[in-house]
């Protein structure tokens, strides 16, 4: 039950971009048709679940041990960047398929700052891995939901009457305050 | 000292996972795959199309 308070908390109240403002470079780049969302959603759930497992053993197995939890920044930098090297070199090989539908989102992940604030905020809230992994999964969940209901209200907005000041650019990040003020009235759900 | 050597151990790791990505040729049919990003405000992001614009100025 705890593990599905904390899914519909992350996932939906407290969302990665709508509410802690993460990911939003994505969000405005990556959302003007809603297949290229969805494909951006799926690959960033993938790399953001594996990523937070890995950081978590990681930090509590060498920097714990070691004395050198400052090191956790750097550290999770480049295990993200070498990580999603990792992904798309064995989707190249095992999985041409998986590769042609995801392949070209994984390096815009590398600069994806909603994957390593997910895994320092597993560190700092003091997540088990269980934990972890469950909140790595509803973080990109709610960042892939958002990401597909934003393109698709942008694929309307493309032919709506938009005043002309407002074409873009601007009325993207509107329809996005809109949206972060939707997901905040479900705070209280859980 | 161990800091020290943990992040080498970190960079090596990421210098061989790139270059072993780099080399693994791509499937048949995704040859020319690019992403569809249309960009946001952070030029210094080489996913901006304003590298891509600078490439075709320069060919």
């Amino acid at each position: 039950m705890e593990l599905f308070a904390l899914f519909i908390s992350l996932a939906l109240i407290n969302n990665v971009v709508l509410s802690k403002f993460l990911a939003v470079c994505p969000l405005l780049g990556v959302s003007k048709k809603s297949s290229s969302a969805l494909g951006m959603g799926a690959a960033v759930t993938f790399v953001i679940v594996i990523a937070s497992m890995i950081t978590h053993v990681l930090y509590y197995q060498v920097l714990v041990k070691f004395h050198i939890e400052y090191m956790d920044l750097i550290t999770f930098i480049l295990v993200i960047a070498s990580l999603v090297q990792f992904v798309e070199m064995f989707l190249k090989k095992v999985s041409p398929p998986l590769y042609k539908a995801l392949g070209v989102y994984l390096p815009l992940i590398t600069t994806n700052c909603a994957v390593l604030g997910t895994t320092l905020n597993n560190i700092t809230d003091g997540y088990s891995f269980i934990e972890a992994t469950v909140a790595g999964f509803a973080v990109s969940i709610g960042f892939a939901l958002v990401i597909y209901i934003f393109a698709t209200i942008r694929e309307r907005l493309e032919i709506a009457s938009t005043p002309e000041g407002f074409k873009g650019v601007p009325i993207a990040l509107i329809t996005a305050a809109i949206m972060a003020c939707a997901f905040a009235g479900l705070a209280g759900l859980v | 000292m161990i800091a020290l050597v943990w992040l080498m151990i970190l960079v090596f790791l990421y210098i061989g996972l790139y270059m072993w990505n780099k080399k693994t040729p791509k499937p048949k049919g995704c040859e020319n795959l690019t992403a569809d990003c249309d960009g946001c405000k952070l030029v210094d992001c080489t996913h901006n199309p304003v590298h891509h614009e600078e490439e075709t100025k320069n060919d």
